[in-house]
């Protein structure tokens, strides 16, 4: 029975103007983000700029860190924090920041003042300048004074970084294993021939298609699964369905089921089929180099990545409407976008953010870094779908035995 | 196997009103009209026996089996809503189809059984025609059909005529009475006409609580020699309607053809005569007052 309502399911989406809307926002969106997209070529030695890395010297990224730990300091009375993945303003008193200042003085091995003066000159000698293209330069009259001494163990480092980080509070960028982050460093030519090297080989080409393509259509699948789920809901209640369906033999499980599975099989066939724009790309690409592309890549990489944040809209609009009956989900749907949308660390981050970002054509090496978080927001966002439509059966079955009406214990319904 | 339906002591509240107070009562085999006031009680009624409601008090059991077994129950029994409609945009036979797998039909089952059951209710013709552009009475007709997709052994059918002009609304009475053929047909109304053309037993809710439970014959017996019909003029009858229960009345000229209930012989001229359900009915519920017959 089950299957059989799928079909039917599928089969209604195809006549449903919701539907026709997603794809075709699916396609202009695609087309405007990622079609005519650069295309991986092979670096050439003698070029300028090879992109960036993170770097795994220890020197630099204690350097960078503290760096960015001054710079913040004095930029700034906030500092932006993502405790639970989401972005959180934190603002230190005054004894907060004598304890910031502290800790940098010890990083530095100079004192509050003699660390703010150097910063004073070397800002005198700081400028920026911007060309035609909007290409910028920058003078440094004075190099980065304020630097970790050479006697400082990585350790040591380790044990003040700590101490910022309890003081700046959790999720911040600080943390132990954020640091890296602050090490980044322009790739070499080897470095870039080595990430290349891993596009063709360990990506197959088609890997880095398909992260980048997955960053993107992750943007608007964190939204429009919202629509159906509430659509799919209202049409019962507009189209006077509701009693005629529950007085039926089929299980509630079967019922709620087979539309959510509708919803989700109907929001993702058109994904996968867009997939094939950029496979093409790859399948370019890789025949080019002459290497073999992996075809199964965005099909990994979409039930991996995208389909979670199907899987979790569309149970969250639907546990909503079921509920309330309303348009409620909606708001609440683009309330939980926002949110997610602008509140990304950088462009390659996943953190427990609904829409997990990598902005980025290769960079293998980062990719894996992040994957352990990737995989874990992944498996969140899954579990937590699987506990909406739990909640969304038994909103159901309950509103067919007549104990809720509209999420609300049932009184003063017609004779 | 049991082909009856029990009630016994059966209460439903909604917040504080009490929607059904204390019902007891069995339904036979064959079209069952339940009859009542709109708020009667009659709509809770129809929903507890299909499972849309749950009882706060008392036992229901359908053939043998306990509404709480709303599993079972909903496979033996068929529902058509007071305001039946389905997906605007779904043609009659896809809507069939869909209710059908919804049923527990197999494929096989549904490309047998939908034709058929099309062809019963006069809709054959009308495949592909789209739910949003029937006709209130075509409609009604697909409900039915719905509504016996898995030829249920009680069929649940809440207000079905309201609305429907009268030529389908005799083509409609006509069609429960051949489908109430092997099982139990609840017809739920305010409608005595319907009631009287087509049930045998019948049941009368007032305010949630049963006035009446039996059959058509001792509904009538009730009101047996407390029916009068006299000619008057339009001054007497404004002091008729205010003395007694006009059950009904025909304008002729200046005089007119009242007839009303009287206990005993009201005034020289009125004379006695054979009651219908209507009148039966407006007896009981004006001059039975609190009072509870079940025969």
């Amino acid at each position: 029975m089950l299957i059989s309502l799928i079909k039917k399911e599928c089969s209604m989406w195809m006549k449903s103007i919701v539907f026709y809307a997603y794809v075709i926002i699916l396609i202009v969106f695609y087309v405007s983000q990622l079609e005519g997209g650069e295309l991986i070529r092979k670096p050439e030695p003698g070029g300028d700029d090879y992109g960036y890395i993170y770097s795994d010297d220890e020197n630099i990224i204690m350097n960078g860190t503290l760096k960015d730990l001054v710079c913040d300091f004095e930029s700034e009375r906030d500092f932006a924090t993502y405790p639970v993945g989401f972005y959180k303003s934190v603002t230190l008193s005054e004894g907060e920041r004598e304890q910031l200042a502290s800790c940098i003085s010890r990083l530095c091995k100079m004192s509050r003042e003699e660390w703010e003066q150097a910063l004073v000159e070397y800002s005198a000698g700081y400028s920026v300048e911007y060309d035609e293209l909007g290409r910028e330069t920058v003078e440094e009259k004075v190099p980065w004074p304020i630097v970790v001494p050479s006697d400082m163990t990585y350790e040591e480092f380790e044990a003040i970084m700590e101490e910022v980080s309890d003081i700046i509070g959790p999720g911040n960028n600080y943390e132990k294993e954020n640091l890296k982050e602050h090490a980044e460093v322009k790739m070499t030519y080897e470095q870039a021939l080595l990430e290349y090297d891993n596009i063709l080989y360990k990506d197959k080409v088609s890997g880095a298609y398909a992260r980048l393509f997955c960053d993107y259509i992750g943007i608007i699948l964190g939204l429009l699964p919202v629509f159906f789920g509430t659509a799919r809901v209202l049409k019962d209640k507009r189209s006077q369905v509701k009693e005629v369906v529950y007085a039926k033999k089929a299980g509630t499980a079967a019922i709620v089921c087979s539309r959510y599975l509708g919803i989700v099989i109907m929001i993702f066939l058109p994904v996968l089929l867009l997939s094939f724009l950029p496979m093409s790309k790859a399948v370019f690409v890789a025949k080019t180099a002459g290497v073999k592309v992996d075809y199964l890549a965005f099909v990994k990489y979409a039930a991996g990545w995208l389909l979670p944040t199907v899987l979790f809209v569309t149970a969250f609009s639907y546990a909503i409407t079921e509920l309330t009956e309303g348009f409620l989900a909606i708001l609440a749907g683009m309330v939980v976008w926002f949110t997610a949308l602008f509140s990304s660390v950088t462009l390659q981050w996943a953190g427990w953010n609904l829409i997990p970002r990598f902005n980025s054509l290769g960079e293998y090496n980062l990719f894996l870094y992040l994957r352990p978080q990737l995989v874990a927001n992944r498996i969140f966002y899954t579990v937590l779908a699987l506990m909406l439509l739990g909640l969304t059966l038994t909103v159901y079955a309950l509103k067919r035995k007549g104990v809720l009406k509209n999420g609300k214990v049932s009184e003063n319904l017609g004779s | 196997m049991e082909t009856e339906i029990r009630l016994e002591g059966v209460c439903k509240y909604y917040g504080k009103k009490q929607a059904l107070k204390d019902v007891t009562m069995t339904i036979p085999s064959g079209m069952f009209g339940l009859l009542g006031r709109n708020g009667a009680g009659k709509t809770t009624l129809m929903k507890i026996l299909a499972t849309l409601h749950r009882a706060d008090v008392g036992k229901v059991s359908v053939c043998g089996v306990d509404v709480k077994n709303s599993a079972e129950i909903r496979s033996m029994t068929g529902y058509l809503p007071q305001d039946f409609s389905m997906y605007g945009n779904m043609g009659v036979y896809e809507a069939m189809d869909y209710l059908g797998t919804l049923s527990g039909l197999s494929k096989g089952e549904r490309k047998k059984r939908i034709p058929e059951l099309l062809e019963k209710v006069n809709l054959s013709h009308n495949y592909r025609t789209k739910v949003k552009a029937m006709s209130g009475g075509m409609r009604r007709r697909l409900g039915i059909a719905q509504a016996i997709l898995n030829n249920p052994k009680v069929l649940i059918v809440d207000e079905p005529t309201a609305g429907l002009d009268p030529e389908e609304r005799v083509r409609f009475r006509n069609l429960l009475c051949e489908i109430a053929e092997e099982r139990i047909v609840i017809l739920s109304t305010h409608i005595v006409g319907d009631v009287e053309a087509t049930c045998e037993n019948i049941a009368v809710l007032d305010e949630g609580s049963l006035k009446f439970a039996g059959t058509v014959e001792e509904l009538l017996n009730m009101a047996e020699g407390r029916i009068y019909t006299a000619e008057v003029s339009r001054m007497e009858l404004e002091k008729i309607k205010k003395d007694y229960i006009v059950t009904g009345m025909l304008t002729k000229g200046s005089m007119v053809d009242v007839r009303f209930v009287s206990e005993e012989k009201p005034f020289e001229g009125a004379k006695n005569c054979e009651p219908n359900v209507e009148d039966a009915y407006l007896y009981l519920m004006n001059e039975k007052g609190g009072e509870t017959v079940c025969l």
